[in-house]
This record gives C-alpha cells, structure tokens and sequence, in this order.
C-alpha cells in the first residue's frame, strides 16, 4: 500500500538531497548557509517558463534559466563575499536571508500568481512499477542526486580545486597563504552552489509546483537534510533528503498524520540534533 | 579582484541580464485581449456612469478598497478592474462633475495590517464608501471596525467565510462555497456525482467552509462522498495527492485549491494515467483563461464552475469591462472573474452614487444608499444583486459552469441556482423584502 507513496517521496526527496548537497558544497568552502537557494531555483525555473512561453527552444530555455541562477548566486558571492567572509556563520546566513527575500519579491512582482506550469521533455515517458506509473523526470531526480553527490564527492576529494575548496573551510588565512586563490575558489562554489540550485528548481518546478514563493521555502527540507549530513557528510545529506521525501509522501494515507506531513523536515531535523546530543551532559548552575 | 575573477563575474552579469531581458520579451500573464477579438467594433463609445464624455472636475468623492496584493497572493485584479472603471466615470462627467477618487491598500497577507488599514478609512470620514475589495484575511478584522462607523463595502471578491457573514461587507463574487456546492450539483445532474473526492487546503474559513458545503449537499441529495482532502497549504507534493484520489477510487473529483495547485495536481494526474478515469473538475480559482493552455492538451472537457459571465462573453456589461481595462487599465490587469467583480462593485457604487444629490454626497448618505441596494441587474451576473441589513452576505448565488475546448473555456451549463442548504435563510430574507427584484 505505501509503495506508490515511497516512490513519489523518493522522487522530491532526491531533489531536497541535490539542494541540500548543492547548500553544502559552499558551505563547506565558504561557511555560507545560503538561505537564497530556493529563491536562485524559483528565479531558474520561472526564467525557462517565460522563455519557452515566448516561443524559445526547450534546452536552451532551461540553460539560461539555469545559467541565470548560477550568474546571481556568483554576483553575490564574488561580491558580498569578501565582506562576510569575517562575519559569523550567523550574519553570513541572515545576509542570504535577505538575497532570498529580494529575489522573491522581484519574482512576485514580475510574475504575478497566475497558474503555471513547467513540463520537461522528460514528463511524457518513463516506466510502471506495478501499479504505480513512474515518470523519467522521477527517475532522473533520483539518477541526478546520486551521481551529483558521488562527484562532488570525488571531485572534493581528487581534483585540485576541491582540495582547495576542503583547505578554505578549515582555514581561510593559512589557506591564503598558501597560496590558494581565495577569492577565486570561493567564487566557483558560488556557482555551483547557483547552478545546482537552477537545476533543483528546474525539477522542482516540474514535480512540484511552479510558484517563487512554494520553490523559495524549499530551502527548508534541504536544510534538514544538511542536518543529516550534520553539515559535513554529502553522503548522509542525500540520505537526509531521501528519507524527508518519504516521511512527507508516506503520511499522506494516514489521516491521524497526513495533516502533520509538511512538519517532517522539522521532527528530521530535530530528531538528529537530539540523537547527536546524547552522549552531551548538560549542567544547569545557579549564577551566584 | 582578479582579472580572472572580474571576467567570470562580468559574465556573470551579462548572463543575468540576458535572461532577464529575454523573458521580458512578452507579457507576464495571459492577459491580453486576443480571446475577445475587436472591443472597439462591439461598443463604439466608452460610455462609463454619465456617459457625457466630459471630464469631470468638481471636488473629488473619495472611495477605497482594502485588497491583498502581496505576501505570497496577489488577489488585486478586482481594485484594479474598479480602479479602471472608475478612472472611466471621470472622464465622462463623473458623478454629476464630481470626479471619484479611488484607491486601494494591500494589507499584505497581514491580519494586523488590514485591521489598522480597515481603521484608517474608518477614521477619515471623507471616505464615503470602499468599492471592489478583495482581502484573503481581512474581513473578519475589518467588519466590527466598519460596523461601528457605518462604513460599507461593495466588496469585489470574497474567499473566507468571514467576507460572507459579514454586516457591512458584500462581495459580488458567489464564494468558494457556492462555486464548490455548484459543481457536485452539476456533477450530480450528470449522474457523475456517485463517488465524491474533493481536495482543498487546510486554511480556516475556506478548505473546511467549502467542503462542508459540498457534505452538506451530499446529504441531502443522496450523493456519496468518498474522499475529503484538506491538506496543509505549504504541501507541495501534488504526487500523494493523486495517489490518494487513485486509492479512493471516485467516480469525478473536485478540486478546490488555487489555480498553481490544481494545476499540479492536474499535472500529477496526467503523469499516473488518471486522465480519463474520473471526472475532474474545479472551482472559479481554475476558471482563468491561462489556465488551459498551462494544463495541457490532454485535458480537454476539464470542468469549472464561473461565479460570473465568461470572461471573453460578448455581453454589454462584459464588453464595456474588456473595453474599459483597454482603454483605462494596463495590459497586466488580469481579464479574470475577480477583475470582473471588482469592475461590477465599482459599476453598482457608480450608479448608487449617481442617484444621490451631488451635494449631499456623505458617509451618511451613501450608506443608506449602499443598504438600499436591491435588484440590481448585470449581464455578468446571473440573478440580480443587493444589499440589504443583515449579518450575512450572498446576494450572488446563481452560476454557470465552463469546460475546456480547443484550448479555452467555453461554456458548459448557464445559469443555475445553487442548491447549497446553507443559503436557506438568505433566501427566506429575499422573499420577505423583495431583495432580488
């Protein structure tokens, strides 16, 4: 019975795990929570939807819908970057609150709340699992989030820049002294985390709804997500998108729970920085 | 800053700026005018309120409107369609020379903010009437305050409970209610109606009004209903939706959650196959002349009910709307049924105003006017419009439903009265003062 219902949360559950590992990887270079990141895929997927209206060809509408995403998310970065870079992770966060606010007004006011919809080529095909039909664009959720997180994994790991971007999270003096470009660095985690955000509004959008203020507050379960990771694992991230996806979607026949559904990134979240203090003791004294 | 970096960020700018400036390329909305052909050939003179052609100059009469435009819905359509009306009245002698003066406030989603916004034209008594609202939250804090000081709104459109149990607060608009009751009615005359889902959301005075309307039909009439979905507002997973409506098994459903929902539950639908194994309908949130093209092709004969003329009708009344928003509105300001309403409260104010004493144009004098409403005919409606004392407000309840052809609404059913129990000591009170003319 719940089997329809794991495949359509792992389908959103892998697109809150793309976003919360694209979250991650600046992160963990920049210590920028981007709370901007729903907002830069609001800003991708109403982009292609108003190019494909206007008569543009279907990738190239979603390249630069993408690619804007990517170009606002580096103009911040390259920009206000070096500003915040000796901030805490706090102001850092609350500084992208306000990018996300900006961008969500602009596309409130550009793109009134008329009813839209964004179909990618890949919605007409895809496969039955018995009795439930799973569409490509499902499939690809799952196929993107995976493969995304391994690279970025391995690129992390092997490539240069990824042990660049590894040394600038530990430290971004001795990194800088090193002679590792800083700025240069930072800037390119800026624009992943930008592309990757198009992308995961681009897939969003299509599976979800196309609103700037539904895909805005997406951020939230990728933020739970990267509370699974505990800010650090990509891998427990894509587990902790995953299993937000399939908590929301396995709710929904129960009607004791169906109505506390939207909820699951929250008891996620919370449920992991419980466990994670366990072991913690905590000792209450009284000021004398 | 780098050279390397400086470049990746001019690029960067360009990029924006491209895409940017490339989705400029059209319009924002299905908006133009293209669905109702040549305006001008259909009336040949704009002929608003006096019809003079006179600009009107004596000293302003000043109307209001309290409207959520922003805060996640934008729900403007009606003030701007009365903005246009109105703007049209006073290029044509106003209200006997005396031009109005109209505006409306966004309350911005806010509780708070429409109550202090409701006391500020309550406060100012030059404020004469509110004409064409249209608040998601703000009736309820609104009407005590309006009540108090004697200030009544020809409310354009209405989605709360509240905005319809209210004593100084009448929409035009017939409600989700009504529209949600019209629909398994005419699902139920198709012999359609056997089994019963609808799915709406979880806000109070809306989701749980409607569908106790429909539950309450169903009892009565002897139809079943097998799902009721009411699911958080901040849901998106449209997916679950439908694989709930699968396991449940109707024989039609009704969906009952603003247009970009329904949408993508339409759209969940069509990936599972469900197309054509069910009778899927909607309220008047679908009913908007984009929403056709956004669904797609393979839903042709999709349902919705109309709680006012079609919008691309080529009646006198509706043409002189289409004609006005040309001539005086913007090509942004949305042709939906909420334009219509809000161009049809300010047309009734219009016309209660005209029969005043251009001197004694007062708080005062116009509410007694406003109350006095009674039979008031338009080609956008289907039975006549009033006002009335009481504490509740449903003058609009007789609808249409439409179904999409070739990629537009056209119309399905005319007017039908709307059998929804609850209406009962409406329409006692019509008969025993002659209200609906």
């Amino acid at each position: 019975m719940l089997k329809p219902f794991i495949i359509s949360g792992l389908a959103v559950g892998s697109l809150y795990a793309l976003s919360g590992v694209g979250m991650l990887v600046l992160y963990r270079t920049t210590g920028v929570l981007n709370l901007a990141y729903g907002a830069l895929g609001a800003m991708a997927a109403l982009i292609s939807w108003q190019l494909l209206r206007n008569g543009a060809a279907e990738w190239p509408a979603y390249a630069v819908g993408v690619g804007a995403a990517g170009g606002a998310s580096l103009v911040y970065g390259a920009l206000l970057g070096p500003y915040l870079a000796e901030r805490e992770p706090v102001v850092k966060a609350t500084a992208s609150l306000g990018f996300a606010l900006a961008i969500l007004g602009v596309l409130n006011w550009y793109w009134t709340d008329d009813t839209r919809t964004l179909s990618l080529p890949t919605d007409t095909s895809g496969f039955d699992l018995g009795d439930v039909h799973v569409s490509t664009t499902q499939l690809l959720a799952l196929l993107l989030a995976t493969t995304i997180t391994v690279g970025t994994a391995l690129y992390l790991r092997r490539s240069t820049t990824g042990t660049s971007m590894r040394a600038l999270a530990d430290d971004r003096e001795l990194s800088s002294m090193l002679g590792v470009r800083v700025r240069l660095i930072e800037s390119q985690a800026w624009l992943v985390s930008g592309v990757l955000g198009g992308v995961s509004g681009l897939l969003l959008a299509d599976l979800t709804q196309l609103t700037a203020t539904t895909l805005t507050f997406l951020v939230i379960p990728a933020l739970a997500a990267c509370v699974v990771g505990r800010f650090r694992s990509l891998w427990w991230t894509l587990f902790g998108g995953l299993l937000v996806g399939v908590l929301e979607a396995v709710g929904t026949p129960y009607e004791w729970i169906a109505d506390y559904r939207a909820a699951a990134p929250f008891v996620v979240a919370i449920a992991v920085v419980l466990y994670l203090q366990r072991h913690k003791t905590v000792t209450i004294g009284a000021a004398r | 800053m780098s050279t390397y970096l400086r470049r990746a960020v001019a690029a960067a700018i360009a990029l924006s700026l491209a895409a940017a400036l490339a989705a400029c390329g059209g319009s924002s909305g299905d908006d133009s005018d293209a669905d109702v052909g040549d305006l001008a050939s259909e009336s040949s003179a704009v002929k608003c309120g006096m019809g003079n052609g006179k600009e009107a100059t004596g000293e302003p009469i000043k109307v209001r409107a309290l409207a959520t435009a922003s805060g996640g819905i934008d729900f403007s359509s009606a003030p701007r369609s009365a903005a246009a009306f109105f703007k049209c009245v006073n290029a044509n002698g106003g209200i006997n020379g005396r031009p109005i003066d109209y505006g409306y406030e966004d309350d911005a989603l806010n509780q708070q903010k429409a109550a202090q916004i409701a006391a500020k034209f309550a406060a100012d008594t030059s404020i004469v009437a509110l004409a064409g609202d249209a608040t998601f939250i703000g009736c309820g804090a609104a009407n005590p305050i309006y009540k108090k000081t004697s200030l009544y709104s020809i409310t354009g459109t209405g989605v709360p409970q509240s905005c319809f149990e209210s004593s100084n607060i009448a929409p035009v608009n017939a409600g989700p209610r009504m529209s949600a009751v019209a629909t398994v009615q005419y699902l139920n005359a198709q012999g359609d109606a056997s089994a019963i889902a609808q799915v709406s959301n979880k806000v109070p005075g809306v989701g749980d009004w409607l569908q106790s309307g429909v539950e309450d039909y169903a009892k009565k009439n002897g139809v079943k209903v097998v799902k009721s979905i009411l699911h958080d507002p901040a849901a998106v997973d449209a997916n679950s939706i439908v694989l709930e409506l699968k396991n449940a098994k109707p024989s039609a459903v009704i969906l009952q959650d603003p247009g970009p929902m329904s949408a993508a539950v339409l759209k969940a639908a069509a990936t599972q196959g469900l197309e054509d194994d069910f009778v899927w309908s909607c309220l008047t949130s679908c009913y908007d002349a984009s929403f056709p093209a956004q669904i797609g092709e393979q839903w042709e004969g999709f349902i919705a009910n109309a709680e006012l003329q079609l919008v691309d009708a080529k009646t006198p009344d509706n043409v002189l709307w289409r004609t006005v928003l040309q001539k005086y509105g913007s090509k942004e300001d949305p042709r939906d049924t909420f334009g219509q309403s809000g161009f049809l409260a300010a047309k009734i104010l219009t016309d209660t105003l005209l029969k005043l004493e251009p001197d004694d144009i007062t708080r005062d004098t116009v509410s007694k006017a406003i109350v006095g409403i009674k039979g008031y005919e338009s080609d956008i409606l289907c039975s006549p419009w009033y006002y009335g004392t009481a504490d509740r407000h449903n003058a609009n309840h007789t609808t249409r439903m439409a179904k999409v052809e070739g990629g537009k609404y056209v119309e399905l059913e005319g007017c039908k009265p709307v059998e929804d129990p609850a209406l009962a000591p409406i329409l006692e009170q019509e008969q025993r003062e002659g209200l609906a003319g």
